[in-house]
């Protein structure tokens, strides 16, 4: 472990280079591109490959590409690019290729204010893409947590063949703070799953107990089929029901089966609470001192921080949350995690309190949104 | 440094290198004195003149930097240029420690802090032959000052952050800034 001073950014270029990466592909913009400028130093001194392409539609193929060749292999980018990158996000579901995507979130909709982080992209993190899908969203409040967070998305992307979200915004990604960065050996990394058996017998969709099939690449000897429509445990098209209902079922269940170990949140304070505040991200970072000032005046507050946006661990949530009369979420946008919880924890006891704001809100801002509801 | 919560603020012009002292000061708290920084940066897009900023908060618990939103209690307040003077003069208080470089400033200091404002860059001019290093002559002064990291720890992260050819003229001018009077 070594202490180090880094900006958010430049901790998930470090996490990422921990957790093997070896092909970046993106195309510049605010406020990623600080990213991909670090990881085009960083990478070729470690064998690897961090490539500017033409855009974010040819960036996220690139990646994808890459992973079937066998690289760890990560993008970033921000609203509008990860906008481009939707029908590559399917195309990553469907073919099962392990892959970060890194959306460094800023104030939108369209171009917005490029320097400037709202928490807007919260459903297109989750739902950007077309069809029936789900994949994991993870949501850092500081560079220790883009840290960590960058390697457990590598990790869940590599163990569940899955492209994974890793959503950061423009505060986090320029914040410099002090981390802890690991030395290799000292965290676990995860590397995906390779056939056992003969090439002959591999079929590149056939998944054992655990749903995630073996992954064979590009120049192994095996036959390697990368399939967007519909396919069998072969990899070849099928138009019927039964193919498609176990294709998508067990895309789906591949991720649930594992929601322990893809969801996380925080919990301060909760065993008393009779008021829990909710927050992720940037606005954690106020609504956490927010909720300590006023556990301090005496107040039954909580505080419970989500590290995960989706899929969300609903009965771990329920269970956090069922001794509050009231739980008030806290982000900066016109409503996206409430309804969330409002669903989780029933509307009776759910409150919005939306911090509208293209800075760091700051500590009276929150008082003053929670406050209505205390 | 005693272990306290502590918040700096650095002001000044594109290409003075506020950003630098933001880092090396952020370096040398996370990595030499154990202790926990959080800190913002500031700038305009022009590659040079615009007002950079750094926000920056040093305390011994993770916690207490994470309602960091900016300084509103200064304990070190560099200014090397003087943009929007005024009000970043309003956030001084007594125990604020406040060093101004007087090479683009003359005006009056109207504040309640502990004052020290020299000519930092006509002094590098003077002594290194060098206006880019007046950022750490001034940093030296700070250090003298204030006591707040050790020299030599500040030498180590320069070190770290610089690239080797220009250590020795960073290390001459961090000398000078500490042998001025305190």
């Amino acid at each position: 472990m070594k202490r180090e001073f880094l900006s958010g950014n430049r901790a998930v270029a470090e996490a990422a280079l921990l957790s093997g990466l070896r092909f970046y592909a993106g195309y510049p913009i605010t406020p990623a591109s600080d990213l991909m400028e670090y990881l085009a130093e960083r990478l070729p001194k470690v064998g690897g490959i961090a490539v500017q392409f033409e855009d974010e539609i040819a960036s996220i193929n690139a990646a994808i590409g890459a992973s079937w060749a066998g690289a760890k292999a990560m993008t970033a980018t921000s609203g509008p690019g990860f906008s481009l990158m939707a029908e590559g996000i399917s195309l990553a579901v469907a073919t099962e290729t392990p892959l970060v995507v890194v959306d460094i979130m800023r104030a939108g909709p369209s171009t917005g204010i490029p320097t400037k982080t709202t928490q807007s992209d919260v459903y297109q993190a989750r739902w950007l893409a077309h069809g029936d899908y789900i994949l994991p969203v993870f949501a850092p409040w500081s560079a220790q947590d883009s840290y960590d967070l960058t390697i457990k998305a590598f990790n869940v992307s590599e163990k569940l063949r899955t492209p994974v979200i890793l959503l950061s915004d423009a505060v986090i990604a320029h914040m410099w703070e002090t981390l802890y960065t690991r030395e290799p050996g000292e965290v676990e990394i995860v590397s995906r799953k390779k056939p056992v058996e003969p090439p002959e017998e591999y079929k590149p969709y056939k998944a054992g107990e655990d749903l995630v099939p073996p992954m064979a690449v590009f120049g192994e000897g095996y036959k390697v089929i990368v399939e967007s429509l519909v396919h069998d445990e072969a990899g070849y098209y099928r138009q019927d029901t039964r193919t498609y209902r176990e294709m998508v079922t067990r895309l789906r269940e591949k991720i649930m089966r594992n929601i322990g170990v893809v969801y996380e949140h925080e919990e301060y304070w909760l065993e008393d609470a009779k008021i829990i505040i909710v927050s992720y991200g940037s606005t954690a970072r106020m609504a956490y001192p927010v909720a300590k000032s006023l556990l301090s005046r005496g107040l039954r507050v909580g505080f419970l921080r989500l590290k995960t946006l989706w899929p969300l661990d609903e009965g771990k949530l329920s269970s956090a949350l069922s001794k509050a009369d009231k739980i008030i979420v806290v982000e900066n946008n016109t409503g996206r995690i409430y309804y969330d919880i409002a669903r989780i924890a029933g509307r009776d006891r759910a409150r919005f309190s939306p911090i509208l704001t293209v800075d760091p809100p700051g500590f009276n801002e929150v008082l003053e949104a929670v406050s209505r509801w205390l | 440094m005693t272990p306290v919560r502590r918040e700096i603020l650095i002001v000044g012009r594109g290409g003075q290198g506020v950003l630098l002292l933001g880092r090396l000061l952020g370096l040398v708290a996370s990595r030499y004195l154990n202790l926990y920084t959080s800190a913002s940066e500031h700038y305009t897009s022009e590659t040079r003149g615009g007002e950079s900023r750094v926000d920056m908060v040093i305390a011994d618990k993770p916690e207490e930097v994470y309602d960091f939103a900016g300084v509103s209690k200064p304990y070190l307040m560099i200014i090397l240029y003087p943009y929007n003077i005024g009000e970043y003069l309003k956030l001084a208080r007594e125990d604020t420690y406040l060093f101004i470089d007087k090479t683009f400033y003359q005006g009056e200091v109207s504040t309640p802090a502990r004052v020290y404002a020299l000519e930092y860059t006509r002094l590098a001019e003077k002594i290194l032959n060098d206006t880019r290093v007046a950022n750490i002559l001034l940093l030296g002064h700070v250090l003298k000052v204030t006591g707040i990291m050790p020299l030599e720890y500040v030498k180590a992260g320069i070190a770290e952050l610089l690239n080797p050819r220009y250590h020795e003229l960073n290390f001459r001018a961090l000398e000078a800034g500490f042998n001025l009077p305190g």
